[in-house]
Parts: structure tokens; C-alpha cells; sequence
């Protein structure tokens, strides 16, 4: 599998990244060496293997349905925030 | 008073100092302040000093000492922070220009959990950005060097905090391990470095870079003072939900190793491993066996395959845990036309290229169509790495092995060839897939370069790993 120029363009359009024609060509090589290394995966027999997505056995954490205060207020919260409006953060118009 | 000692403190000895009153705990923060000052010019081991915060605590920390109400071994000792762990009112980067200016709101739990046990914190550590890489080049503020030699790497991404107890700027500190990046550096700095068993240790507040992959860990001077910060720190959080209920039992120190069982995995052995260390690595084998060790060969065969599972499980987590940064509600923001071109702009300036790339790479693999052949495969393949584990510790009390198959390399020369780079992290990226714990310690010096040998334990048996390192200390040194 190769990964063409208009894939990169696409890749970083989802990853929401805008990136240079530079970029493209940096990318699309370097992610074409990564991918091909990776490809060895498929000398593996999985057939009948189940995956992993953690190693350790997790259980289930269950909570009272109970309001607690949070640890961190939200002025503290909002104090890095680089646009907000009394107590909200503030976006561009979503809907027109 | 004149403190010229600095590169003989250990956390022990500190601490004895301090309750003897031989020194005050803001005589020794000032100390290394100071220090840091003039050494950091040539390291670059901290993005940020926190110098008030630091004689805050050391004044506190020294009431409690003179009024017998101290909290115990690290009361009042100087200690540095990887710069991806929130400390609150401090600058928390990431190494990254996107947090350039964020001050974290809250203490990670790592962070809240030293500060009970009376640690003064100096400062935050260099790191490689978001700790993606494996020698601090990618950091935003500039890499680190290497102690022992300014022309090459320290390792990483945790190479800040490896290099500044390298360098005697702090008496420990703490970095994060997702595929190598407390134990590689450890070994290019000729320091102890510890990665817990997955879940040991709680990563709330921690900058998140792959979640099934992360731990928080030491570096220290020797064992000891390694087991001291990490009983500090481990723990269940109910702020962490992978986070284990697991109580940390000290084992008494061993004066030999006769009875322990410790396997040697071939498949570390292999080709592209440098002979001068395979030569250190096999001489310190040799002396554990002389300690009455039984050293017997074993095979973990998927070995092979375990970076090529970590170069898919770790992007894919990477694109989903740094979706966060989006300019809205903290970081850099740079103004589109709309929400979307803000967001491309955004992370377009914020982000360097080895994030771009795996956040890129992470998308891709998750993407429509190649999901099966790539994420679920590698979750595939990382159940038989873990299985490999399973049966060998079925064996073996411990594994030994090599760290990196290389010296510290120069600085410079795998920036520009991201696979060559990743290469490198071959021998430690499959304990994290495994999600084992594993130590490094420095096992030999080698043309004016120091030399690590990795012990690798089961699950939860990070008390074995201490004795068994504790005594190997001694038989190297």
C-alpha cells in the first residue's frame, strides 16, 4: 500500500492539521517508510487470537448517584481559556 | 553555609542530613537553584525553574523537621518533575509550543502525592514534545544534552529529568514511560530509571500520550532511593479508572542471589545489538551468576513484532488523546475564518512535526478501510507479546536484558529519519506492550559512555525487581 499525496491531504484534513506542499512531500514518504515497516504484522498467524486492549483486568467502577463538588473550580478551569464570555467558553458561530 | 556536595547526596543521605540538622531543607533547595542556574546554561535539562515554589516548600518542610512533625524520607529533599505532569500554578508545557503559556489548574495525583510526603519540587523537566521521540530533539524548547558527552543525546522523551539527576541539579525526579521513554534515557545517563507494572501507579494530571501504554516512574542515583519515590507514588486513584488496588510491599535486602531463577530472552541478543554492549550487559549476567544466580536461556518469539504493534497501537491512541488541543479552551489559539479553520490553523502552528506525524499516522490507521488490517491486527498481535511474558515468568522470577542496542548516539543524527529513530526503542517498547515493570541500571562504561542492563519482573512484583537490582548494584559497582 502507498500512501499518495492527495491520502496525506485527506489524512490531515481529518487529523485537523493544515500542513504545506513541503509537508505533503515529507509525509507521504515518511509515513510510507512507517507503514511498510509495520507491514510485518501481517507475518503473524492471528487467526484464532483475540485482542488486546488492555493488559490488565479492569472491573467495572460504579458511583453513587451523588453530587460532588469538583476538586477544580471552574474559574480556575476557564483561566487558561484563550476566548470566554462570563462564565462559558466562547467558539465561532456553529450554527448560521 | 557552603554546600560543594551535591553530586553525593541520595535521598538517604539528604534526608539524613536534614533530621540531623547538618544542613536546612531551604540551605540545600538554594543550593541546587543555584546550581541549576549556571549548569542548566549547558544541559537545558528544565523548561521551567520554580524557584519560589521551591523555597516555599523548603520552608514549610524545614518547620515540620524542627518541630519533629516530619512526614518521613523525603521531607524536605529537592527533587524535578517531567514537564507532563500538572502542577498547579506551575507552567506545564508538554515541551510543546501549543501549552507554551498553559498553567496547569490542579496537581496531577503523582504531583499532590509528593507534596504530602514534604518533596520540594524544583521544577519542571525537558521532555521531547508530548514525549514523542526518543532523544528530547523534538522538544519545542530546545534539546537536552547529554552529561556525559554535550555532543550527544540524553535519550527520551524523558531525557530532562534522566539528564538532571545525570548532572546532580536535583536529588531525583519523575518521568513517564509509554514505549522506553524512562528506561532508555536512564541508561544514556548512566542513572536508575523504573517503569511500574501498567495501572501501579495513577496518571491522573499526567498529559495523556497513548493510555493503554503510559506510567509514571523514578529516576534516582541508586536503587534505594528508586524504591523510595516510587512508594511515594503508587497507589490506587479513583481519579484514575485503570489505576490498580495494590499495596507495595518492601522486600528485605538479599546479600546474594542464590535460588533466583533469571532468564535471559535470546531474542534481545540478536542482531543490531552493538558488541561493547552485549559485552557489559553479559559481564554483569556473569557476576549474577557468580552471586549464585540461575541464569538460564528463554525465548519470548513475538519480540520481533513488538515494535511494529507499538507503531500502530500508540498513534492511534496519540491522534485520539490530542484531539483535545483544539484552541478553545486552553493553548495556543490561532484565529480562522471558521470553527474549522481554526482548528487546522491552530494545530497546524502548535504542534511540531513528530506529533504531526503520529497524530497523522494514529488518524490513518483507525481511518475507514484500514482499521482491521492495522488497529485490530496489532491489538492481535499484542495478546501473543503479552503471552510470551505470561509463560516465560511461569519460569523465571526475572528477565535481563539489554536497553538500547546502542550508546547514546550523537545529537543530530536520527533526527532527520523518524523509522531510524523509532528503531531504537526496540528492546524496551515490548514491556509496555506487555504492560510488565521493568528497571534499568547502569551496568558498565564504555568509551566514556555509561551502559544500561534492564530487568524485567512479573506483574506487581516490582518488590522482587528491587532486591535483585539492590544486590546487582553491588556486584557491578
Amino acid at each position: 500500500m502507498e500512501l499518495s499525496k492527495k491520502e496525506v491531504e485527506h489524512i490531515a484534513l481529518l487529523s485537523r492539521i493544515e500542513i504545506t506542499d513541503q509537508e505533503k512531500e515529507n509525509f507521504s514518504h515518511q509515513l510510507n517508510d512507517i507503514l511498510n515497516y509495520v507491514g510485518k504484522l501481517t507475518e503473524v498467524n492471528t487467526d484464532t487470537v483475540s485482542q488486546t486492549a488492555r493488559v490488565n483486568e479492569l472491573q467495572n467502577v460504579l458511583a453513587e448517584d451523588k453530587v460532588e463538588k469538583s476538586v477544580v473550580s471552574r474559574e480556575a478551569l476557564l483561566s487558561n481559556a484563550p476566548d470566554k464570555f462570563d462564565e462559558y467558553f466562547k467558539v465561532k458561530t456553529v450554527l448560521e | 553555609m557552603k554546600v560543594d556536595f551535591l553530586d553525593e547526596l541520595t535521598i538517604n543521605t539528604a534526608s539524613e542530613m536534614l533530621l540531623g540538622g547538618k544542613i536546612t531543607s531551604i540551605e540545600l533547595t538554594e543550593a541546587y537553584l543555584d546550581f541549576i542556574e549556571s549548569k542548566d546554561k549547558e544541559i537545558n535539562a528544565f523548561v521551567t525553574v520554580d524557584r519560589d515554589g521551591a523555597i516555599k516548600q523548603a520552608c514549610e518542610a524545614d518547620k515540620r523537621i524542627a518541630s519533629g512533625k516530619r512526614l518521613g524520607k523525603l521531607d524536605g529533599v529537592p527533587i524535578a518533575i517531567k514537564d507532563n505532569m500538572s502542577q498547579e500554578g506551575v507552567r506545564t508545557t508538554a515541551s510543546s509550543k501549543i501549552l507554551e503559556n498553559y498553567i496547569a489548574p490542579y496537581d496531577a495525583t503523582v504531583v499532590s502525592k509528593l507534596k504530602v510526603a514534604g518533596a520540594v519540587i524544583l521544577g519542571k523537566t525537558n521532555m521531547d514534545e508530548f514525549a514523542m521521540g526518543s532523544s528530547t530533539e523534538t522538544s519545542y524548547f530546545g534539546v537536552t544534552k547529554n552529561p556525559w558527552d554535550l555532543e550527544r543525546v540524553p535519550g527520551g522523551s524523558s531525557g530532562g529529568s534522566a539528564a538532571a539527576v545525570a548532572a546532580d541539579m536535583c536529588v531525583a525526579s519523575l518521568g513517564s514511560d509509554t514505549g522506553g521513554s524512562i528506561r532508555q534515557p536512564a541508561a544514556f545517563c548512566g542513572v536508575v530509571g523504573f517503569k511500574p507494572t501498567y495501572g501501579a501507579v495513577s496518571r491522573y494530571g499526567l498529559l495523556a500520550m497513548a493510555s493503554s501504554l503510559d506510567q509514571i516512574g523514578p529516576f534516582a542515583k541508586n536503587v534505594e532511593d528508586a524504591e523510595i519515590l516510587f512508594e511515594a507514588i503508587v497507589g490506587h486513584d479513583k481519579m484514575d479508572s485503570t489505576s490498580c488496588d495494590f499495596k507495595y510491599e518492601k522486600l528485605e535486602a538479599k546479600k546474594d542471589l542464590k535460588g533466583i531463577k533469571i532468564g535471559i530472552p535470546k531474542e534481545f541478543f540478536e542482531s543490531g545489538l552493538e558488541d561493547n554492549v552485549r559485552k557489559s550487559v553479559e559481564n554483569a549476567i556473569g557476576e549474577m551468576k557468580k552471586a549464585g544466580a540461575v541464569i538460564s536461556e528463554v525465548s519470548l518469539p513475538h519480540t520481533p513484532y513488538a515494535l511494529a504493534t507499538y507503531y500502530v497501537i500508540m498513534p492511534a491512541e496519540v491522534s485520539s488523546n490530542l484531539g483535545r488541543f483544539d484552541g478553545i479552551r486552553y493553548g495556543l489559539s490561532v484565529q480562522g475564518k471558521d470553527l474549522l479553520d481554526g482548528y487546522l490553523k491552530t494545530r497546524a502552528e502548535g504542534f511540531g512535526s513528530e506529533v504531526k506525524r503520529r497524530i497523522m499516522l494514529g488518524t490513518y490507521v483507525l481511518s475507514a478501510g484500514y482499521y482491521d488490517a492495522y488497529y485490530k491486527k496489532a491489538q492481535k498481535v499484542r495478546t501473543l507479546v503479552k503471552k510470551d511474558y505470561d509463560e516465560v515468568f511461569k519460569k523465571v522470577d526475572v528477565l535481563v536484558t539489554p536497553v538500547t542496542p546502542t550508546l547514546p548516539f550523537k545529537i543530530g543524527e536520527k533526527a532527520s529519519d523518524p523509522l531510524a529513530m523509532y528503531l531504537s526503542d526496540v528492546m524496551t517498547v515490548p514491556i509496555n506492550i506487555a504492560g510488565v515493570p521493568a528497571l534499568v541500571m547502569p551496568c558498565g562504561i564504555v568509551d566514556k559512555l555509561p551502559v544500561g542492563l534492564q530487568i524485567i519482573g512479573k506483574p506487581f512484583e516490582e518488590n522482587k525487581i528491587f532486591q535483585i537490582a539492590g544486590v546487582c548494584e553491588k556486584l557491578i559497582s
